[in-house]
């Protein structure tokens, strides 16, 4: 306690930060951009395809199949995971006051390895290389290349943590920890298999039936734990309450809200598996688990809201804190929705529909983009200099048609997905299925349509945001006055 | 000892060690025991490795991602157990690598698709969805008819299955590439392939006797999904897990 | 040795034992001694004096 008063208190008061790396940062922060607007327009095209299926084209590289991955990946791996990388970096550097730990060339390697792995794995969907586990589809080289660029990464981040200079680790750089540990266990685990040959593609991966079930969900559900949920928390642990300029609500909450987290979500898997073959205790175990994970995901959600209080009238002026705020409410919206859709008796029915798809998306858009929206319209501007973004008029059109854009996303696909669960169920008088299954496609017809309206939507609101970005980084003046990492000469 | 969370909170490498266990605990509970315990897979007889030409047809399912709008795990429900058949076991997916269970129905489950419909019609459905089932969203998959089936290194893939864990003998996979024709063409030795895989069906499934294309593996593949457990013969105690 | 019916025990004392670790955790954080300190941490990120 006391090194810290001291060091906080040190001559004037004020510290000089040291000189952060903050070109590479700049880089992720474009390929976050980057890859947002791909993997929002891939999404927007197969959905278009489920409404309209003549957009396959009727060739091998445009086929739903190969698409979604495509989609699938460039929005978790490319745009979170960029996100992820490019604010760990900025979050690690300033809580820490240090420098990323070994130099610019490794930092850079990390970057441009992560974008490899992008284009190897993505360029593989589209060719016909798939491993055939979702989100987990790259072969075996991609596999092994990105455990690599993993493997740095880990080392900077926890290197700048050795080094730092403030005593105690602040607590986004835990979620980030636990996210990057995770993920690379979850990654081998899920991963391991044996190619057909050195030379070629193909593997068959080290489990079968059940257990590969188990071991696909139990990485599976993690990668929504860890990657999309603790590293997107790191994130909103950090930069709202540097945007709304208080601390966190509840500084110990945070620390209980971490170590439920991490305790309870690695269970949460098998209730992607229930009424499956998967042995009865296993599901079991997975909803229980989902259900106790409902407590410190709105402890959690509590915790970023409150922080706010007395600086609501700070949303009217900063559309970044919007993002911020409404992502935190998407949130603690599908962290509920979750533990009820894991409740075996409302899975029977949601399980194989799109409700499962409106979830994921409400997570997805809600959750982790607009917290990353927030967390860009904060950092472009601070880190290429500049007061403010170059249109806050703009950034609020994105806010509100993006707002509008997931809202017709998840309650057409709650429609459809519990329209399509009774129609698969319903019997007609006499005892027979009532339905044929084409005749529940046909249903989702006008749903699938204003599905794809949604993303379009929200497609359109982060070309806006892309756009004014690229005025942001482009206008002129007015630079901001002072800036303390870049040295005096 | 004295508990010090502080000791935890200015420590990296114990804060990451102590994140590490936490998430192991979990994993190992629910992944280990699978593996451990014998009833996880049912005792039921006439699941058998998939034949060269059923595997490489399965390949291309698992390249074209056919999981993604197809599951292949039929639920304990009864309008499930109306639409599609006996629920899915276990032990019927013990040598998929990987599992193909998926996790969404736009389309129809397929766990047990084999033997419903002819092989024209799958060929016909898989060339233009529309033609036969006008209200379909499925893609048209008319360039696999057209493209031979790559097997040179079929022998190369059996090898592969074996270590991770499929039961192919070494007499399975010298005569990898004659099953493979065999099933394909019906030229061959069937009488040698039923025995290495039993209930196999042979026949030209693409409707093309003159050569082999993909468009052959894949409605092999289709053909024989949920076919191999009898459930007639099954008696209940063979299903506890 | 037999992981079958070493598996009931275990799963009970893993909950025993998660129970115990988790109230501690919670007992440490909360404790009213450490409220000062804590809250403190929360100010990390407003230290930061670059602008």
């Amino acid at each position: 306690m006391t090194a810290i008063a001291s060091a906080a208190q040190s001559s004037t008061g004020i510290r000089r930060a040291p000189i952060y790396a903050d070109d590479v940062i700049r880089a992720f922060m474009i390929a976050t951009i980057f890859w947002g607007v791909v993997a929002f327009a891939a999404g927007v095209y197969i959905a278009l395809q489920l409404a309209f299926p003549v957009l396959n084209l009727g060739l091998e590289w445009t086929t739903f199949g190969r698409l979604r991955p495509v989609h699938t990946s460039a929005a978790i791996f490319a745009f979170g995971g960029n996100a992820l990388l490019g604010t760990s970096f900025h979050v690690v550097q300033r809580t820490c006051r240090a420098r990323l730990w070994g130099g610019d060339a490794l930092s850079w390697f990390v970057f441009w390895g992560y974008q490899a792995f992008i284009v190897l794995a993505a360029t593989g969907y589209v060719l016909g290389i798939s491993q055939g586990k979702e989100y987990a589809e790259p072969e075996w080289y991609v596999d092994l290349w990105l455990t690599l660029v993993w493997v740095a990464y880990l080392l900077i981040f926890a290197g700048t943590l050795l080094k730092r200079e403030e005593p105690h680790i602040y607590v986004a750089n835990w979620f980030y920890l636990a996210f990057i540990l995770t993920i690379a266990v979850l990654h081998i685990g899920n991963n391991l298999a044996v190619p057909v040959s050195w030379f070629g593609s193909k593997s068959y991966g080290a489990a079968a039936g059940v257990q590969d079930a188990m071991i696909q969900w139990w990485y599976g559900h993690n990668a929504v734990g860890f990657f999309l949920t603790a590293g997107f928390l790191g994130m909103m642990y950090y930069f709202i309450p540097k945007r709304a300029e208080r601390p966190v609500y509840s500084y110990r909450l945070s620390i209980i809200h971490f170590w439920a987290l991490i305790f309870l979500y690695i269970w949460a898997g098998p209730h992607h598996l229930h009424y499956t073959a998967l042995p009865d205790w296993a599901q079991t175990l997975g909803m229980t688990f989902s259900i106790m994970l409902w407590m410190p995901s709105w402890g959690g959600m509590i915790n970023g809201l409150m922080t706010l209080s007395g600086a609501w009238d700070k949303l009217r002026t900063d559309p970044g804190l919007r993002f911020s705020v409404t992502a935190v409410g998407f949130y603690g919206m599908s962290t509920f929705e979750g533990p009820v859709m894991s409740i075996k008796a409302v899975n029977s029915l949601s399980h194989y529909t799109d409700w499962t798809i409106g979830h994921v998306h409400s997570g997805a858009l809600g959750w982790v983009a607009f917290i990353v929206f927030g967390a860009l319209y904060y950092l472009v501007p601070f880190l290429w200099k500049k007061q403010d973004v170059w249109s806050p008029r703009l950034a609020s059109w994105h806010f509100w048609i993006s707002t509008m854009g997931i809202v017709l996303y998840i309650t057409s696909m709650w429609v459809s997905g519990i329209m399509q669960g009774l129609m698969w169920r319903a019997y007609d008088e006499l005892g027979f299925l009532q339905y044929s299954f084409v005749e529940s496609v046909a249903a989702m017809h006008p749903f699938y349509v204003i599905r794809a309206l949604g993303g379009l939507l929200f497609l359109t609101g982060a070309l806006l945001m892309a756009y004014n970005f690229w005025r942001t980084i482009r206008q002129e003046e007015p630079a901001r006055a002072v800036y303390a990492t870049t040295p005096a000469e | 000892m004295t508990f010090r969370h502080a000791t935890i909170e200015k420590n990296v490498i114990l804060l990451a060690i102590l994140t590490l266990i936490t998430i192991s605990i979990g994993g190992l509970v629910q992944i280990v025991p699978l593996f451990t315990i014998e009833t996880t897979i049912e005792r039921v007889d006439g699941v058998r490795p998939y034949t060269p030409l059923e595997l490489l047809g399965r390949n291309i399912y698992v390249r074209e991602g056919c999981y993604l709008c197809h599951s292949q795990q039929i639920r304990p429900f009864k309008d499930e157990i109306e639409r599609y058949g006996h629920y899915s076991l276990a032990a019927e997916s013990m040598y998929d690598h990987p599992f193909q269970w998926g996790s969404k129905r736009t389309g129809p489950d397929l766990a047990r698709v084999g033997g419903k419909y002819s092989n024209v019609w799958h060929v016909a459905h898989l060339i233009e969805p529309r033609a036969v089932v006008p209200e379909t969203v499925m893609p048209p998959y008319a360039f696999l008819a057209d493209r031979a089936l790559r097997y040179d290194d079929i022998a190369a893939h059996l090898r592969a299955s074996r270590i991770v864990g499929v039961p192919y003998t070494d007499g399975m996979i010298e005569a990898a590439k004659a099953d493979l024709e065999a099933q394909a063409t019906q030229d061959g030795d069937s009488d040698a392939l039923l025995k290495r895989y039993p209930k196999t069906v042979a026949g030209d499934f693409d409707g093309d006797p003159n050569r082999i294309t993909e468009m052959d593996a894949l409605v092999a593949y289709l053909q024989m999904l949920g076919t191999l457990v009898k459930f007639t013969d099954i008696r209940p105690e063979q299903l506890k897990q | 040795m037999d992981w079958n019916s070493l598996y009931p025990v275990l799963k009970s004392l893993w909950v025993i034992w998660f129970f115990v670790l988790f109230t501690g955790i919670v007992a440490w954080a909360l404790w009213p001694s450490r409220r000062t300190r804590l809250q403190e941490y929360g100010s990390i990120p407003l230290r930061d004096t670059e602008n």
